[in-house]
């Protein structure tokens, strides 16, 4: 067997969020720590979801098939308590860091930011990168039995050349 | 794996560490154990016993083996996703007790872990 198929992928990551500085552009320092939102819990989770067109004939047999619409979505859990977290996760949220607080509500239009997941091995590391704003909002649980993770759900948005989510593999330098 | 683990525990603090048992003369020290209850290649999951053993069986013994049990944990245990290595992926401990045994005047200190790690 090849080394590639050897390959077998374990472990969480790290997830990045960055303020975008150029429309449809993922900054080149997504992945800087500056944007490392913190410990995460759970994992991570990508999905594609492609809705396809069959054209058919009556006998069944297809003739061209087109994708009608192209979903992805990256779902992680922020397990650091980060009210500027809580910003980016909130799709009309303002968080003012002098007093510290967070208001949320009453803003029209959704914020886009440039999300990263970064899952390293021993000798290379697979970097996930998009565009995206937060899909569903957040819930914030307290309770006595178990420690509060904020959900983060982000849906990518195309970037100016039309890609939706980027994967890169890269060799540890 | 888990020598990984005793390795960097030695390093890290003034602890003397044994596999299966200890001679009285040595202690206080953490006597360790461990075995696998999981291994499918890719993951494996193994439970270390570490007993920690101090003289007395006092209310200063149990404050000590107390101390020796939150500078350990302090050191492996693992915080949401993020491992204690490039290889152990999640150390959690998952149990415990305190016991006395006054045959040999000394206080023990069990505890737990569930070691999650890398197989290959």
């Amino acid at each position: 067997m090849d080394e590639k198929t050897e390959k077998v992928l374990l472990g969480s990551g790290h997830l990045f969020i960055a303020e975008i500085t150029e429309a449809g552009v993922i900054p080149e320092g997504l992945f800087e720590e500056a944007n490392n939102v913190g410990c995460i819990s759970g994992g991570a989770e990508l999905s594609y979801t492609p809705t396809l067109y069959d054209v058919e004939c009556d006998d069944g047999e297809i003739h061209n098939t087109y994708i009608t619409k192209e979903e992805v979505i990256l779902k992680s859990g922020i397990l650091n308590w980060d009210l500027a977290n809580l910003e980016k996760l909130s799709v009309g949220g303002a968080y003012n860091s002098a007093n510290k607080t967070l208001k949320i509500g009453g803003k029209k239009s959704v914020k886009q930011y440039a999300v990263g997941f970064k899952h390293e091995e021993d000798d290379y590391s697979v970097e996930i990168a998009m565009l995206g704003r937060a899909n569903k909002g957040f819930t914030v649980s307290f309770s006595k039995e178990k420690e509060t993770i904020t959900d983060a759900e982000f849906k990518a948005n195309k970037d100016s050349s039309g890609t939706l989510v980027t994967i890169v593999e890269k060799d540890a330098e | 794996m888990i020598r990984e683990i005793i390795s960097y525990l030695r390093e890290k603090t003034e602890y003397k560490y044994y596999f299966g048992e200890a001679n009285i003369k040595n202690i206080p020290c953490v006597i360790y154990s461990f075995s696998d209850s999981l291994n499918n290649g890719t993951i494996r999951k193994s439970r270390l016993e570490l007993n920690i053993a101090v003289k007395g069986l006092n209310e200063n013994s149990i404050i000590k083996a107390e101390e020796i049990k939150n500078k350990i944990n302090s050191l492996i245990l693992t915080f949401g996703d993020r491992p204690l290595s490039a290889r152990i992926l999640s150390v959690e401990q998952n149990g415990g007790g305190l016991a006395r045994n006054e045959g040999a005047n000394t206080t023990h200190q069990f505890l737990y872990y569930d070691i999650i790690y890398k197989e290959r």
